[in-house]
């Protein structure tokens, strides 16, 4: 360039100052000015603008020109950020007039700043009563008029929580020092994106490295980032949280065979859980079942518990029924409990329910009934055999309530009978005076309970007692004929069988397998040693001897069944002991009724088996004409 | 393991009883051994009752159902090895000889208890 080419040119420049500055000194240019400005900044016609300015102007009571030159001097100082309360007011003051020009248009792209202060409490109340997280952004723009940073303005609870800070130590720090490694993730490109253009996105799933010791190293996360005031509201999820959330929710349904299901009234959709397509074992490619198709298979006779489930939910009752249904051949109970989303009206608009397969529990519960009742029935046909056996002892074996005097002897019986009904047994005695005025004296115990025992029991003690009368009173040759009758019945049984002579005072006496007699003298009390005997009905030819025992006038001899003192856990000695203490003592005490306060004080050692016990005393009967004690 | 087990040592039939034999597992166990005995058509039948804690008169109807079997399929019949309250019971009911433990003191050295 020549020097007269440099002159010419700021010549002209010279020009144009002055020019400029005339036309800003013209006042009526100057609020025209300002008025175009204006319009073209808000989006309103000129002539508006032009009104607004006048009317501002007159209302502050200044020149229309120093208004304008506040406006040209605001809105020419930078593009898009002048005065910030100018704009602010100006855009307040213009929409309502202008029928509000920003109407469905996207909301500027840079607004003015200055709101931040103003939206944070905001939102945070917001964010504070919302799952999920969430965090509001505000901009901070560089040198270079671009976004370099994000303020956090407000962030919901669980964020907070998830980082291990509370809400207002996050609020008001920027994102480079409170989430570092956010900065370049496809989540902080997308808040530039929408702070530009206003279109919500989302974003993901991206992984996210975290730097924070106490977060997973990486997960990945999906974002919605949209645009809410003068920044942007974030919100996102981490995949490995949902789908844990995921797992533990099936996990629980497949443990407790539950299942959900949901029905929007309105759009007509049905929602099927994993578990429930199981319970209806039903493909889940078909899609979940219409309320028909659920009818159908619920069994008929459960139609009446389901129509009147039915009724109750149209009165607004939650429903919980079990009716059962027929699926892959089989009935599965399920249980349902079904509520409603109701409109103003009551009217349900969605359904869901809660569907268990209850099938066990009810097949159960059912079978448990099965056996109680076949428990019952049982206790009930024992009691009855209890019964009829304890009446074919009343009848075939009467047990005298008091001592009793055969010749020459004074006789107590107490039969116990074992404390379960079903176990009561065949434990029998004999004391009557024979054909030949021998007393024959016999107890005796037929193995195993119940109305087989006391049958055997019968027949033994009658044939017995027909024996002594037809036969003989020789104990062996009794115990001889009883192996006989018992062998052929294949029973076994025991029995002692003693034959007393009032004359001679003695007794002989035999047994078949039984424990000894207790023969008590004086505080002493002895064993009877056994004359050989086998198990009656073990073994077809069995041999009994006899042995002889005198019975002094204070003498006690007792004979008893192994009830008296068998115990499954103590040795027969064990048993016998208390026995022996029992009979030392009432023999040496003189008692005048030492047989009642023998029955009185003796215990069974087996409360399992039945007892019989007899015992006797010698006995004379006093002359007729001189009334005997009351001596037992 | 049950009440009952069975085993058998060339021509002879083991039966081993264990527990309580009671009235109430007498049935089962005197059907269990008569099927064993009738099937394995044995000459010698052995029963060792060594852990039988417990015999009641069911207990013993075991035994005495077990011996007619046994002698009626022309078996010897044998009880090894009863514990001194069990011993008591089958002297008391005079089945010792019987059960072939009179002749030697073998079957009650043995006995543990």
């Amino acid at each position: 360039m020549s020097v007269e080419q440099q002159h010419e040119y700021r010549q002209r420049l010279a020009a144009l100052d002055e020019t400029v500055a005339r036309a800003q000194w013209d006042p009526a240019a100057q609020v025209h000015r300002a008025a175009g400005l204006l319009a073209g900044r808000v989006g309103c016609r000129v002539d508006e603008a032009h009104t607004y300015l006048l009317d501002r102007a007159a209302q502050q009571g200044r020149p229309a020109a120093a208004v304008a030159g506040d406006i040209l001097t605001a809105l020419q100082g930078r593009p898009g950020s002048g005065s910030r309360p100018l704009d602010a007011e100006v855009d307040k003051a213009l929409r309502p007039r202008s029928g509000n020009p920003a109407a469905g248009r996207r909301l500027p792209a840079y607004p003015p700043s200055r709101a931040v202060d103003d939206w944070g409490p905001l939102v945070q109340q917001v964010l504070d009563a919302m799952p999920g997280n969430h965090m509001a952004l505000s901009p901070v723009f560089g040198d270079s008029a671009e976004i370099s940073d994000w303020m956090i303005v407000a962030v919901s609870q669980e964020t907070a929580d998830f980082s291990g800070r509370d809400v207002a130590q996050a609020v008001g720090r920027r994102i480079t020092q409170a989430y570092p490694a956010t900065v370049d993730t496809p989540v902080w490109q997308a808040w530039r994106d929408v702070m530009a253009d206003g279109c919500a996105r989302e974003v993901g799933p991206f992984p996210y490295m975290s730097k924070s010791a106490r977060a997973p190293a990486d997960v990945l996360m999906t974002a919605w980032v949209s645009r809410v005031g003068p920044g942007v509201l974030s919100r996102w999820v981490r995949h490995d949280e949902q789908t844990r959330q995921a797992e533990r929710i099936a996990h629980t349904e497949r443990l407790g065979q539950l299942g959900w299901g949901e029905a929007d009234l309105v759009t007509g959709q049905i929602v099927w859980s994993d578990e429930l397509y199981r319970i209806y074992e039903r493909d889940p490619a078909l899609g979940p079942m219409s309320s028909d198709e659920q009818n159908a298979v619920t069994l008929p006779e459960d139609e009446p518990i389901r129509r009147q489930a039915a009724e109750g939910f149209g009165r607004g009752d939650t429903v919980d029924v079990t009716t059962r249904i027929r699926v892959g051949g089989r009935v599965k109970h399920v249980r349902s409990v079904v509520d409603a989303v109701r409109d103003v009206q009551g009217r349900p608009v969605k359904v869901y329910g809660i569907v268990q397969d209850v099938t066990m529990q009810r097949t159960t519960r059912a079978q448990l009934a099965e056996v109680e009742q076949l428990l019952q029935q049982h206790q009930h046909s024992l009691a009855a055999e209890h019964e009829l056996a304890a009446q074919l002892r009343q009848i075939v074996l009467p047990v005298p309530a008091e001592p009793f005097d055969l010749p020459g002897l004074r006789v107590a019986v107490r039969y116990l009978p074992a404390e379960e009904a079903s176990r009561v047994g065949g434990d029998w005695f004999h004391a009557a005076l024979a054909d030949d005025g021998s007393v024959v004296l016999a107890v005796g115990d037929v193995a195993g309970h119940g109305m087989h025992a006391a049958t055997v029991m019968a027949e033994l003690r009658h044939m017995l007692a027909g024996l002594t009368v037809t036969t003989t009173t020789d104990p062996a040759q009794l115990l001889w004929h009883l192996n006989r009758l018992l062998y052929s019945r294949a029973t076994t049984a025991t029995a002692a069988v003693a034959r007393f002579d009032p004359q001679s005072r003695s007794i002989t006496w035999a047994q078949g397998g039984h424990p000894t007699p207790l023969h008590a003298r004086a505080g002493v009390t002895t064993e009877l040693a056994a004359p050989r005997g086998t198990l009656l009905g073990a073994v077809r030819a069995a041999h009994y001897d006899t042995a002889t025992v005198s019975l002094a006038p204070a003498d006690l001899l007792l004979l008893y069944t192994d009830g008296l003192i068998e115990h499954r856990r103590h040795t027969l000695a064990e048993g016998l002991a208390p026995v022996i203490t029992t009979l030392n003592d009432i023999s040496a005490s003189g008692s005048e009724q030492p047989l009642a306060d023998l029955l009185t004080r003796l215990r069974r050692a087996n409360p399992d088996d039945d007892t019989c016990i007899l015992a006797v005393r010698h006995h004379t009967p006093a002359p007729p004409d001189q009334p005997e004690g009351d001596h037992a | 393991m049950g009440p009952l087990s069975v085993s058998h040592d060339q021509e002879a039939l083991c039966l081993a009883l264990s527990g309580d034999i009671d009235f109430v597992n007498s049935a089962p166990i005197t059907q269990a051994i008569r099927e064993a005995v009738i099937q394995s058509q044995p000459t010698l039948v052995r029963v060792d009752v060594a852990e039988v804690s417990f015999l009641d008169s069911s207990g013993l109807g075991v035994l005495v159902a077990a011996l007619r079997v046994a002698t009626d399929c022309g078996a010897v019949f044998r009880v090894e090895r009863p514990n001194a309250n069990v011993y008591g019971q089958l002297e008391i009911a005079g089945l010792l000889e019987i059960f072939g433990l009179a002749d030697s003191d073998g079957g009650r050295s043995v006995a543990g208890r």
